[in-house]
């Protein structure tokens, strides 16, 4: 059985429906997207494993338009498995921006995020 | 009578020879020393349900290759056509050609002799179901079907076998312990090892990790690209993350066709198709 979202509010809707339900999102919109701006919706997606993979791929893509986005993440996701793929996707993408992120990370509330970014060799 | 019957399976009929020639002459302009198992035009039918719609597609040689796709999507059918695994249920039915190279055998002719192609094409299961025996056993058992009977031969393979399955350390002091007293983890291992240590050319993997944990998916994950060096693997899998760390190619399916097949890293960093975008980012599953 396939399930379709919104991916703006990430409610579950119809596959024919052109606009969300929920939020009111013209669908229409989503697919005049890039793939890069998709993959920024997608770090709010409720399902967690995605979520994950989203992080990870933005890292492997090196995409800096998404540098803000994780920062955002970084302190307000509350699963610490994400917190650290953010950090090794910062990590990958590697800009001077991307490390200003993972140097605010030391001060993260979760001691093994902290201690994760401490550890990060160039900083 | 027994090793009469396989030696009869084994070395088959006039009839199969003859196939496999007119294989090989077909696949031939196509085929490319990179190839092993070359899918054309492949349909694939569960009763009059069509499962699989048109696949072409080329698995290469001593690579990793994933197929993704939403739950329903024909991946596991697909992988399961390689072995012919479908022919232990009534009602499948095959069309088009699936070439396994380098001998130019179609696998899906009627009368292929599937117990030697189940040796040259293993397969590892979504749960693993090690045999009801020792830790010993369940490696040897594969050998010893096999007709191998030299004892010290056996030995070695069996050692070969869980060591390459990154097991050996964990087992070598409890070979005849019972498979069953082994962790998740550890069985999983032991199944890769009883596939791998009759020397199969492919090993099929279908979502291998879904029931372990991080830690044994890990060692699962590590293992499986230590292998291609020797064998071509195609895994499964629901897990894109895990798609994207280890395989080097990736094809993505939907409702029964292969919307697109790649090298791993374009597929997740440059989509060619909207579809597989959206598969990606998670707008449907």
């Amino acid at each position: 059985m396939m399930h379709f979202f919104c991916p703006c509010c990430w409610k579950e809707i119809k596959e024919s429906d052109n606009f969300c339900p929920f939020c009111k999102y013209e669908l229409i919109t989503y697919s005049s997207l890039s793939y890069e701006e998709k993959l920024i919706f997608a770090l709010k997606h409720p399902v967690k494993e995605i979520r994950r993979t989203i992080v990870f791929l933005i890292g492997m893509k090196k995409l800096t338009k998404g540098i803000k986005e994780l920062e955002r993440m970084l302190f307000q996701e509350e699963d610490p498995i994400i917190s650290l793929e953010i950090i090794k996707a910062l990590e990958n993408i590697g800009t001077k921006e991307a490390i200003k992120v993972i140097r605010k990370g030391k001060t993260h509330r979760n001691r093994l995020i902290s201690k994760f970014c401490e550890q990060r060799e160039f900083l | 009578m027994v090793i009469e019957a396989l030696k009869g399976l084994f070395l088959g009929a006039s009839q199969k020879v003859e196939d496999r020639t007119r294989a090989k002459e077909q696949s031939k302009g196509s085929f490319s020393s990179n190839t092993k198992l070359e899918v054309k035009d492949l349909n694939f039918y569960y009763h009059e349900f069509k499962a699989l719609k048109g696949i072409n597609l080329k698995i290469p040689t001593k690579k990793i290759t994933a197929l993704i796709g939403p739950s329903g999507c024909g991946k596991t059918t697909l992988l399961r056509c390689f072995n012919r695994m479908h022919d232990l249920y009534p009602g499948s039915r095959y069309e088009g050609s699936i070439i396994f190279h380098p001998d130019g055998i179609n696998i899906t002719e009627k009368n292929i002799d599937l117990l030697e192609l189940r040796r040259k094409i293993g397969m590892v299961f979504q749960r693993p179901n090690p045999f009801p025996k020792s830790i010993f056993e369940n490696v040897a058992y594969g050998l010893r079907v096999n007709g191998v009977k030299n004892k010290n031969l056996i030995k070695e393979r069996v050692e070969w076998a869980l060591q390459s399955a990154a097991l050996w350390d964990e087992v070598k002091d409890r070979l005849d312990a019972n498979a069953y007293s082994l962790s998740g983890g550890q069985q999983q291992r032991l199944c890769i090892a009883r596939a791998i240590a009759i020397e199969p050319d492919i090993v099929l993997f279908d979502e291998p990790t879904s029931a372990l944990d991080p830690i044994s998916t890990a060692k699962i994950e590590e293992l499986i690209i230590n292998l291609k060096e020797r064998l071509t693997i195609i895994i499964v899998t629901h897990n894109m993350q895990q798609a994207a760390r280890v395989s080097d190619y990736t094809g993505f399916m939907y409702l029964g066709e292969l919307v697109e097949f790649d090298k791993t890293h374009k597929i997740f960093t440059v989509p060619s198709q909207k579809l597989t975008e959206d598969y990606i980012t998670g707008r449907f599953g």
